[in-house]
């Protein structure tokens, strides 16, 4: 078996706050292997963009990995800042959720595209020119007008997330990271910037670590899934097990607590409801919580022993 | 039967510069029953937010005529403008941005029985205690600020201002949109409740279908400033009439993953 593309281990995120240092990640540990695709799912204050900041190195001062964060075998935390900007800049690409404040407002579509090819490759004004165009064709922006003049305010927002992961893609990464890219976007829309990240991966065998909170998107682009709470990675595996068989308390509300179409349940589940012991726990501080072990329930099934019965 | 909203051939354009006007919502005719949920879908952009207001009087509408109870609500004296602004509540989407960040959770709960001079400063007080809790959250939220609280509890703590008042309508402008999914459970179950218990009706608008499927009696489904079908939920989803219902339906992700 040849080695994963990004093998997180035990990794922890810790925050000095005014009352002190916490850890906001808690000894995360997961594998991206190469051309495979897993999606992190947890709510707000999961910890799961923290988790790709840190592999993007871009957590700032304030936060402080620790643990070990291999990407093709080199060990990013304490990486100097200099190899880390080949690494993160070249070879992983990023996506985020809001194109219109991720993007610059003032620069045109084909500057910030070129931004990336600038510095990281020596390539004359004219082959950049040329590689833009073929990046705005390759996320599907080349068919309608030309749009390498315009600025950002000009595009619709399907349209500037395109823009975004033409950007990712300019060098050629092996990771995408792509953090809610299709939360802001309609539904159909949402359906087209899926579908393009599925093309891209087969196109440029490009691995993928998209995290959502939308389950339907990880069962559609994502073989594998990583379930975060408080923190803690809870339970990860194939996606079709922890969507259709999961383990854990909190994976079980998640899945639950969605309503899909043809739904005829008059009240939806949550996490209250389906595991009370989980809710509790949201009054404890997240240090305070205990850290259970991980356990293997199937060859690619590890789920975290829930802390209500190691307490009882 | 009357309906208890009825909205009839409802129009707005906004001039957008000397030759520019843009029709934001075009004859768009539906109703609502008393104690129904009426689901309206469709992408930004289509017209469902304008419409919102416009029934919430926070618009004027360019023509067409919203009857509520069976008044024209553009033809009210200022009384019933009075007793209209009591009936119909609007809860937005950004939690964050609707409350004031300087108001105790219980001033921004009394704010609307203040403004319509309803009852004495501890009868408001002891309405704001049942409000608060009825939406679940504890009565020691009363004297904190929004800034303690989540997406999720903001959300209650609107949900609360707009029971204060007692209103008939409630339109709901995408009001899970910015909560995580296990909240967004939540507030459904309590808009559910809420609505059993006071027999409200619900305006609700969201983009997205399977909320809308579970909240609503009926669903109209708007594109391009166009009301393009309607009908009783089951309908619309088992057999959508037009490209474009059928388009939204089958772009939505799945836990089944695509075939």
């Amino acid at each position: 078996m040849t080695a994963p593309l990004l093998d997180i281990r035990e990794l922890s995120v810790t925050a000095s706050t005014a009352s002190g240092p916490y850890d906001a990640v808690r000894e995360v540990s997961l594998e991206i292997p190469r051309a495979g695709a897993v999606a992190m799912v947890g709510e707000s204050g999961s910890g799961k963009s923290l988790t790709a900041l840190a592999v993007a190195g871009l957590l700032g001062e304030k936060l402080t990995p620790t643990g070990s964060i291999l990407f093709d075998g080199e060990e990013l935390v304490g990486m100097p800042a200099a190899r880390r900007r080949e690494i993160a800049g070249r070879r992983i690409g990023f996506v985020f959720q809001e194109p219109m404040s991720s993007l610059h407002p003032i620069l045109t579509v084909g500057q910030q595209i070129d931004e990336g090819l600038r510095a990281h490759y020596d390539m004359t004004t004219r082959q950049r020119a040329d590689r833009v165009r073929e990046l705005l064709a390759t996320v599907g922006l080349s068919n309608t007008r030309d749009i390498v003049g315009d600025r950002i305010g000009q595009l619709s927002g399907g349209m500037r997330q395109r823009v975004m992961i033409a950007m990712a893609i300019s060098c050629e990464p092996e990771l995408i990271i792509a953090d809610e890219p299709t939360t802001a976007l309609d539904v159909t829309l949402q359906r087209q910037v899926i579908d393009l990240l599925a093309s891209l991966r087969e196109r440029l065998g490009l691995s993928l670590m998209l995290i959502t909170h939308d389950l339907g998107v990880v069962a559609e682009t994502c073989e594998q899934a990583v379930v975060m709470y408080g923190g803690q990675v809870v339970e990860r595996g194939d996606t079709r097990t922890l969507l259709h068989e999961p383990a854990h308390d909190y994976t079980k509300a998640l899945v639950l607590s969605i309503p899909t179409l043809g739904d005829t349940r008059r009240r939806l589940p949550t996490v209250a409801s389906v595991a009370p012991w989980l809710s509790d726990t949201r009054q404890i501080p997240l240090a305070d919580r205990p850290l259970t072990e991980m356990s293997q329930i199937a060859p690619d099934h590890w789920v975290r022993s829930t802390t209500a019965k190691d307490a009882a | 039967m009357t309906a208890l909203l009825e909205v009839e051939n409802l129009a707005k354009s906004f001039q957008i510069s000397r030759k520019h006007r843009v029709d934001a919502v075009k004859g768009v005719s539906f109703r609502i029953e008393e104690g129904q949920t009426y689901g309206l879908v469709g992408e930004s952009g289509s017209g469902k937010s304008t419409v919102a207001r416009m029934v919430a009087r926070l618009t004027e509408p360019t023509s067409g005529v919203v009857r509520f109870a069976g008044d024209d609500v553009t033809r009210l004296d200022r009384a019933q403008r009075q007793q209209y602004r009591q009936d119909v509540q609007i809860v937005f989407q950004d939690p964050f941005g609707a409350l004031n960040p300087r108001m105790t959770v219980e001033e921004l709960i009394t704010e609307p029985l203040v403004v319509h001079r309803r009852g004495t400063a501890s009868d408001r007080g002891s309405r704001a205690r049942d409000l608060v809790e009825r939406v679940g959250l504890p009565v020691s939220s009363l004297a904190r600020k929004p800034v303690d609280f989540s997406g999720g509890q903001r959300q209650r703590i609107m949900i609360a201002r707009a029971l204060a008042l007692q209103p008939r309508l409630i339109v709901a402008d995408e009001p899970v949109s910015a909560l995580d999914v296990s909240v967004q459970a939540q507030v459904l179950n309590l808009l559910k409740d809420l609505q059993e218990e006071f027999g409200l009706s619900y305006l609700f608008i969201s983009h997205d279908l399977s909320v809308v499927e579970f909240i609503s009696d009926q669903i109209g489904v708007m594109y391009l400033g166009e009301l393009i079908e309607e009908g009783a939920k089951r309908d619309i989803y088992a057999n959508p009439q037009q490209p474009y219902t059928r388009s939204l339906i089958e772009a939505i992700p799945t836990i089944e993953g695509r075939s």
